[in-house]
């Protein structure tokens, strides 16, 4: 039920997004475009420009959102989301340094995963010492190590040029309007998304507790650590495509918490769909709303993320 | 010979370098309810979590159906050993139904839809505890009583061989009490199956437990039928204080002086 109609929803947004941009093209050219008799000015525009910009924001919210989710479970804190372990502040130090040596994209995007990589070593190296998985030492580290890469980042932004530090604030922010993505970043979605699904039974039974779900015969070391490991991929993923777009790890699964997507079955794909179709349209809104100039996409999030996410709260609090 | 339920020998506990249950030694056969009894910090509930291997003892081996804890598996050891935790269950958003169902994690894990054994078991069990029509609500609208007694359904639905309760009057009246624990007496009895209950009552232990495990101050410990280790020499030196008893009939009640 819950999962149809956030097909729908993905589809909608989808078509929303196809549909928005600064060359004017209608639902019947769009569809002539996709059977294959297009005017050749719009099956550039959207095979070139918007298609794969679409996908890119789908990706990028589902694998967020679907990191969110696994993230608050694994830490067992409702503020829990991708970036709290310090993962974005690692990209984010990796692609900005890459920005002030003037790297291209190509080094952008490494210089960001590798980052990314070093943060998630780093936190799970200095957590996991005593050889002991706790919750409250690897969240305490994260935010840690977390702090540690902002200061880095305010030395980079209040050393660098005022050019330089334009870009670096809309990588900060996240931004779509540069990220490339292919089938592999798909792949790591739908992986992702499966293998969640094979543990769907334990996390349910994990956020009961962690001696309720030993006793029910869950090994939480091992879950976790794949949980960990898992979360800290699809985080570093999302963030070497678009930068930190904040708001949709957290607040997606929130939202599907509300409405009674408790049962990870359906929070898992329910994530997956809500938060990419969400950054679908977000980005749609980010290119259009003060066009021909664009606005990155994390900020749009947040602008119609807040609003949203306090009008289900507020209407399934009054139940 | 018989295979027994849980068979521990010379274990020796041990938390924050205080030591514990001195070479304690027992075993529990299908059919017998234990009794464990001991002062606050005697080491009932690390007892208990070292029997679902939470707890390493210093030394001595514990056995569940004549297999070391070392070689079950976690699944395995929920198949066979099911506990009633004293913090009882997190009051998250969810409903009864679902909650109960969980007890069969151990059993089925399916990511597809619940089967409809499972089902039935899960509704059987509810009834069994009176939560029939409570099974659509919410768990954070329960009382405490009602709580205890949805965690205890959830224990029955995971349906061990050995059950482990640590305080199970918990939050319950006394009508409940006597109740409840008749009723999980009854099945675990018709399922062919053992119990160790950690309690602070001593006379819900003397109603309900054949055999009785008193852990002393002094680490030591004394383990037999209920009858002859509980009386008011033995309960005086383990709560050190002195234990009382008057008789009525079959029924014999303790109290402090």
């Amino acid at each position: 039920m819950l999962l149809g109609a956030l097909l729908m929803l993905t589809a909608i947004s989808a078509v929303f997004s196809l549909l928005s941009g600064s060359v004017p093209i209608s639902i019947s050219e769009l569809t002539a475009v996709f059977t294959g008799d297009g005017s050749p000015l719009a099956v550039q525009v959207i095979n070139e420009i918007r298609l794969p910009r679409t996908l890119a924001a789908f990706i990028t919210g589902g694998l967020l959102a679907l990191s969110g989710v696994i993230m608050q479970v694994l830490l067992r804190n409702p503020l829990a989301d991708p970036y709290i372990l310090g993962i974005s502040g690692g990209a984010a130090v990796g692609a900005l340094s890459a920005i002030l040596l003037g790297m291209g994209s190509l080094g952008l995007t490494n210089a960001a995963f590798a980052g990314a990589l070093f943060s998630i070593l780093l936190v799970f190296g200095l957590a996991n010492r005593v050889g002991q998985w706790s919750v409250t030492r690897l969240l305490l580290t994260g935010v840690v190590i977390s702090a540690g890469w902002g200061a880095v980042i305010n030395i980079l932004l209040t050393t660098s040029s005022t050019n330089t530090v334009q870009s670096m604030l809309f990588w900060l922010m996240g931004d779509l309007s540069q990220s490339e993505v292919h089938l592999g970043h798909f792949l790591l979605l739908v992986t992702g998304l499966i293998c969640g699904l094979l543990v769907s039974r334990s996390l349910n039974v994990l956020v009961r507790g962690e001696l309720v779900a030993i006793s029910l015969g869950v090994n939480i070391n091992v879950l976790r650590t794949g949980m960990y490991i898992a979360a800290s991929i699809l985080t570093a993923t999302a963030v070497t495509v678009a930068g930190s777009v904040g708001f949709v790890g957290l607040v997606i699964p929130h939202m599907l918490r509300l409405v009674g997507a408790r049962d990870h079955r359906i929070l898992l794909p329910g994530s997956v769909l809500l938060g990419g179709s969400f950054l679908v349209i977000a980005d749609s809104l980010a290119r259009t709303l003060i066009a021909p100039q664009q606005l990155p996409v994390g900020v749009i999030t947040a602008v119609i993320g807040v609003p949203g996410f306090l009008i289900i709260l507020r209407s399934t609090m009054s139940k | 010979m018989t295979q027994s339920l849980l068979h521990i020998e010379s274990v020796q506990l041990q938390i924050a370098e205080q030591r514990l249950c001195d070479s304690l030694t027992f075993s529990i056969q299908a059919r017998e309810s234990w009794g464990l009894l001991g002062r606050n910090g005697a080491g009932k509930t690390t007892l208990l979590h070292s029997l679902l291997g939470l707890h390493k003892p210093v030394s001595g081996t514990i056995k569940i159906a004549d297999q070391s804890l070392a070689q079950f598996s976690r699944r395995e050891l929920a198949q066979h050993v099911g506990i009633l935790l004293q913090e009882g269950i997190d009051s998250l958003p969810a409903t009864v139904l679902e909650t109960v169902m969980l007890g069969r994690h151990p059993h089925s894990q399916s990511i597809l839809s619940e089967s409809a054994a499972d089902q039935e078991i899960a509704q059987a069990a509810l009834q069994e505890f009176q939560l029939g029509e409570m099974a659509a609500r919410a768990i954070d609208t329960l009382s405490g009583g009602e709580r205890q007694r949805l965690a205890l359904a959830m224990l029955i639905t995971q349906a061990p061989a050995l059950y482990l309760l640590d305080e199970p009057s918990n939050h319950l009246d006394v009508a409940f009490q006597t109740r409840l624990l008749s009723t999980l007496q009854a099945r675990i009895h018709a399922q062919g199956a053992g119990m160790l209950m950690a309690t602070h009552d001593i006379n819900l232990a003397a109603r309900y437990c054949d055999h009785i495990v008193l852990l002393l101050p002094n680490g030591k410990s004394i383990v037999g039928v209920g009858a002859e280790v509980l009386n008011e020499e033995n309960l005086s030196a383990a709560y050190e204080c002195q234990i009382k008893s008057v008789s009525e009939g079959q029924l014999t009640l303790f109290y402090p002086a």
